[in-house]
């Protein structure tokens, strides 16, 4: 597979630009989100949105399907809802006058699938998931069928309201690139929601690549180049979560999979193409490592009673591992 | 390098064959430049390394160095400054080497120098990516830092360190060693002892055999360091051989002096009785017999002699045979007096036989000497004590042993039932009287105040204990 040359990279950015515009467009003040949502898409991951009602998660979502002319289906999660109302349900149907069980494909077939308050849902149709969003297909009654490419799930989950809710499996979180959390929006955000938005009224969003072309950018992400310096420190970031391998990982109970270091070079591919570059740098592997890392490390009890968050132990892992891998000389200093 | 000329193109190179070649050599000297910048810092890095490994030899060859120059000063065998200095870089040229051979797996290559000037520069990969092939070498800034810089302390501290101690090698005052350094004066007792032995050599008075057998002994102590000769084991040795010799020596003058009345008192009493002539022989036996056994005997002529000398028969030895045995015998005895020996105040062992003889030397004169009274006894003065353990305590430093015991009576204790009697069941009795109050007391009202006391008397009457009150009634009065 040959890297991705700088025309390519310049034409992809070009569309990327004008989703990310777009997107900006429908969800004011919240540039870095809207970047992550993207860098995530371009990434072929799922993303977990947390964050209080009322934020635009869902908005954000839409416009992004919209954005991408993608087929998309919400799907509010509650704690009746049963796995064949996601993944499908046989049907008994005449054909051919004969009757025979035929396959009714639920919400799942889908590009875009929005899991509104996937914490609700019980753990046996969280796990109806897990199959999707890591092997992109279900298997119902022994017969597989193929979801449509691109798929995607972009859930949410309110970090509040936690009675009635099963938090999901550290297995489920795995398979999501990012969690990012939708933070709440300052007064001169606020004030221009207000004055151009009005209640109950949908956004018209223009479309701004077919799915070809962003199939296209998809495949362009895979060819950025990751030089092996950087591959190098992606390795040393995730090492650095696991207990006894760094200061920070003392407060933390379990470290971050292979998946997140896979995770973390796809994002960083995906952010360099953002940026218009065919190589990805440790800058890139730096302004993704919190969305990759937070929600796959398990944080040690005494950390949370000390007050470290996950965010808090990724930040201090930052910061202790240099992007080179050669030790200094003591008769050295960085200044 | 692509060929700018081909044989089947034209003479002239298009515009845009130009164009890319001057882009080509453009590239490959920004890609030279970087790496020639990245080759200039992985010199330093590397030094650095090497720096760091260098630091321990050099301290310990400046600490070694250090003590080879002290040593040598001291000994008085410096050498010119040059030898020094030679023997230095040598050893600091295979250190050097050892710590360059031992540090060369830390050595940084200039491509891994590039991922620090990128990580530093900012550079987004940049550098790494252009190694690659993926992207154009960046432009080279005006300024290229790897983001690493000297610690001056640590560089300097370790080849300091070493100058100031091989400089105070050379500054440092030193007292040199004498070649021929004195040992130490022996001890006296040898000298004095040899002296006696040599005496009693030249005399002949006791057997050789003895002799070298001490002579050997101080020899065996002599033989050890001159620095161990007042230690405490040699002179506890020399101590004891000492008083062995002595003792051996006092020994033998006793035996003979012994064997000497005992002839002179049978030579002044020829009409003796028979038990008493008996009597006397025993004794010359015994005293014979003391020579042959101690460790110190007579000279083989004397030993000879009184070997062959039955003492049943002493009677019949002629007036002149008994006279010159006798005067043989109070000669040695003699001579084997040290001055100031045994003719002490204290009283010896001589008395003994003073006793046992029959009167014409009562014994009563004081002595002349002042030894040390080691073999005496009665003496109330503080002991001299040995080498190591001191005078000793005074007899009455604790004060004079009171005499009053306070004892009772004893009484042994007659049983009646003897199973359960115990040998020594003593009681004692003592003389006594109860403690009466004598006061005079008197009938008094009830509420009246039977003594109106003194100011403090309360406090004595009502607190205290009989005992107690006792106690204070007596000091008070």
């Amino acid at each position: 597979m040959s890297h991705a040359t700088e025309t390519e990279v310049a034409d992809a950015a070009k569309h990327i630009r004008s989703l990310s515009q777009s997107l900006n467009q429908v969800l004011f003040g919240q540039e870095e989100l809207v970047d992550l949502v993207i860098t995530g898409v371009l990434a072929r991951g799922h993303i977990l949105l947390e964050g209080l009602p009322g934020l635009g998660k869902t908005e954000l979502v839409k416009g992004l399907s919209r954005s991408l002319l993608l087929d998309t289906k919400r799907v509010q999660f509650t704690p009746d809802l049963l796995p064949g109302d996601i993944t499908g349900n046989p049907v008994l149907q005449e054909v051919n006058g004969n009757r025979e069980f035929v396959f009714q494909p639920g919400p799942l077939f889908t590009n875009i699938l929005l899991a509104d308050e996937i914490n609700r849902a019980s753990p046996k149709t969280q796990s109806a998931l897990l199959e999707a969003m890591q092997e992109r297909r279900v298997t119902v009654l022994g017969k597989t069928h193929s979801l449509p490419a691109p798929f995607f799930v972009l859930a949410t989950q309110n970090p509040i309201e936690l009675e009635g809710t099963y938090p999901l499996p550290e297995a489920q979180l795995d398979r999501f690139l990012f969690k990012l959390e939708v933070t709440r929006n300052n007064v001169a955000t606020l004030e221009r929601i207000v004055s151009q938005r009005e209640l109950g009224t949908d956004l018209a969003v223009e479309p701004i690549m077919s799915i070809e072309t962003f199939t296209s950018v998809l495949d362009l992400v895979r060819r950025i180049y990751l030089p092996q310096p950087v591959a190098n420190y992606i390795a040393r970031l995730v090492d650095a979560t696991h207990p006894g391998q760094s200061t920070a990982a003392r407060g933390i109970r379990y470290g971050a999979s292979p998946r997140a270091a896979l995770s973390l070079a796809s994002a960083a591919k995906a952010r360099a193409l953002i940026h218009e570059r065919p190589h990805a740098s440790f800058e890139d592997v730096r302004f993704v490592a919190a969305a990759v890392l937070r929600h796959r490390i398990v944080v040690e009890y005494n950390a949370r009673i000390e007050g470290l968050t996950a965010n808090d132990l990724v930040r201090i892992i930052l910061d202790e591992v240099p992007f080179q891998s050669q030790a200094t000389p003591r008769t050295m200093v960085n200044p | 390098m692509r060929k700018l000329f081909s044989a089947h193109d034209s003479p002239f190179p298009s515009s845009k064959k130009l164009l890319s070649f001057l882009a080509m050599s453009k590239e490959t000297a920004t890609q030279q430049l970087w790496i020639a910048q990245a080759r200039r810092v992985a010199r330093k890095v590397n030094f650095a390394w090497w720096l760091q490994g260098f630091s321990a030899p050099l301290l310990l060859t400046g600490l070694l160095g250090t003590v080879a120059i002290l040593l040598l000063r001291r000994h008085d065998a410096l050498r010119p400054l040059w030898h020094y200095g030679s023997a230095l870089a040598a050893v600091l040229v295979i250190a050097a080497l050892v710590t360059w051979w031992l540090m060369r797996r830390h050595f940084e290559s200039p491509e891994q120098v590039l991922v620090r000037i990128e990580a530093s520069m900012r550079l987004r990969s940049a550098l790494s990516a252009a190694q690659a092939g993926v992207a154009p070498w960046p432009a080279l800034p005006a300024e290229i830092h790897a983001g690493i810089g000297w610690h001056w302390q640590r560089v300097v501290f370790a080849p300091l360190a070493a100058l100031l101690l091989l400089s105070a090698s050379f500054l440092i005052p030193i007292l040199k060693l004498q070649a021929n350094q004195q040992a130490p004066d022996e001890p006296q007792a040898w000298a004095r002892t040899e002296a006696e032995l040599n005496k009693l050599d030249e005399e002949k008075i006791v057997d050789e055999e003895y002799i070298e057998e001490v002579r050997k002994k101080i020899e065996d102590l002599r033989a050890e360091d001159p620095q161990d000769w007042f230690s405490h084991s040699s002179l506890e040795a020399t101590d004891n051989m000492r008083k062995e010799h002595k003792a051996e020596k006092q020994k033998l003058e006793r035996a003979m002096k012994q064997a000497g009345k005992a002839l002179e008192t049978l030579q002044k009493n020829p009409q003796m009785s028979e038990p008493e002539k008996a009597r006397l022989a025993n004794e010359f036996d015994q005293a014979v017999e003391s020579m042959k056994n101690g460790a110190m005997k007579p000279n083989p002529g004397l030993m000879e002699k009184l070997n062959g000398l039955n003492p049943e028969k002493l009677g019949q030895l002629t007036p002149e045979q008994m006279q010159q045995l006798k005067q043989n015998m109070q000669q040695n005895a003699e001579k084997l007096q040290s001055p100031g020996e045994a003719e002490g105040e204290g009283e010896g062992e001589d008395w003994t036989d003073e006793l046992l003889a029959d009167g014409t030397h009562p014994g009563d004169k004081p002595g002349q000497g002042n030894g040390e009274g080691e073999e005496l006894e009665g003496g109330d003065k503080p002991g001299n004590g040995s080498v190591s353990r001191g005078p000793g305590h005074d007899p009455n430093l604790l004060g004079k042993a009171s005499k009053e015991l306070n004892t009772g009576k004893d009484q042994a204790l007659q049983s009646r039932d003897l199973s359960k009697a115990l040998p020594g069941d003593l009681l004692e009795l003592q003389d006594g009287k109860h403690d009466i109050d004598t006061s005079a007391s008197k009938v008094s009202g009830g509420g009246d105040v039977a003594d109106t006391g003194k100011g403090g008397d309360r406090v004595w009457k009502e607190s205290l204990d009989p005992n107690e009150q006792k106690a204070l009634k007596k000091f008070f009065d």
